[in-house]
């Protein structure tokens, strides 16, 4: 991972389309505001990997666990 | 055309009704050519089975069955990026994750899929709301769980 320091209103380029700028900091919590092409998903780290994480395991379902679905999600 | 799939065996799709996932899919970029097919003897759940990986495919359903409220907020982006003006134009499924209880079954309120039907383009996207959660539990119960036909 590369680290760069900045300090408030400096910003990153990565590549020539996409801007980081530190916009605030307060405390521990640092507001970053962000320029990207607008098919590029943004999102919290976190919530990209649990997303990531919950559509695999989504897609690992097997064919005995489905029998029950008929039944379970009946209404 | 015809498809090889892990879980349903030779299948023949219309060309015409794959849909393409402009970004793919969390977890699965690289792939964005699915078919939507209806699970056999249910009517809520369907899969979006891969036309390019025969062993990915991922269980949905449509939310508003289990959630009558679900109004996921999309940024406009997104929306324009699947051409979508008018709300009509959008099917919504989200991914349920039944691994190996199906009463503990949970479903992706957070990342919903939303397909533009007309256009053949889908995207799994961020529903803004605060509420939903990527883990929401269906709290489903088996029929013999049920006090009441009605329930």
């Amino acid at each position: 991972m590369l680290i760069l320091s900045r300090k408030k209103g400096e910003a990153i380029s990565i590549g020539k389309d996409i801007v980081i700028r530190v916009v605030g900091i307060e405390g521990d919590n640092v507001k970053l505001g962000i320029d990207a092409p607008k098919n590029m998903k943004i999102l919290r780290t976190e919530l990209y990997e649990e997303i990531i994480d919950e559509n695999r395991e989504a897609a690992k379902v097997t064919d005995d666990v489905l029998k029950d679905l008929g039944i379970s999600f009946g209404k | 055309m015809i498809i090889n799939t892990k879980r349903f065996g030779q299948i023949e799709i219309n060309d015409g009704k794959i849909i393409t996932f402009i970004n793919g899919l969390m977890g699965f970029e690289n792939l964005k050519k699915y078919a939507l097919m209806d699970h056999p003897g249910t009517n809520f759940l369907k899969w979006l089975q891969s036309v390019e990986d025969p062993e990915v495919s991922l269980p949905v359903v449509n939310p508003t069955v289990f959630f009558p409220d679900y109004s996921p907020i999309i940024s406009q982006n997104e929306l324009e990026a699947l051409k979508i003006e008018e709300p009509e134009q959008a099917v919504v499924l989200c991914v349920i994750t039944v691994s190996h209880d199906v009463q503990k079954a949970t479903v992706n309120l957070k990342a919903p899929i939303i397909i533009n039907t007309d256009k053949r383009l889908a995207d799994q996207v961020i529903a803004e709301n605060h509420e939903y959660l990527v883990r929401q539990p269906l709290n489903l119960r088996k029929p013999s769980q049920r006090r009441c036909e009605g329930c």
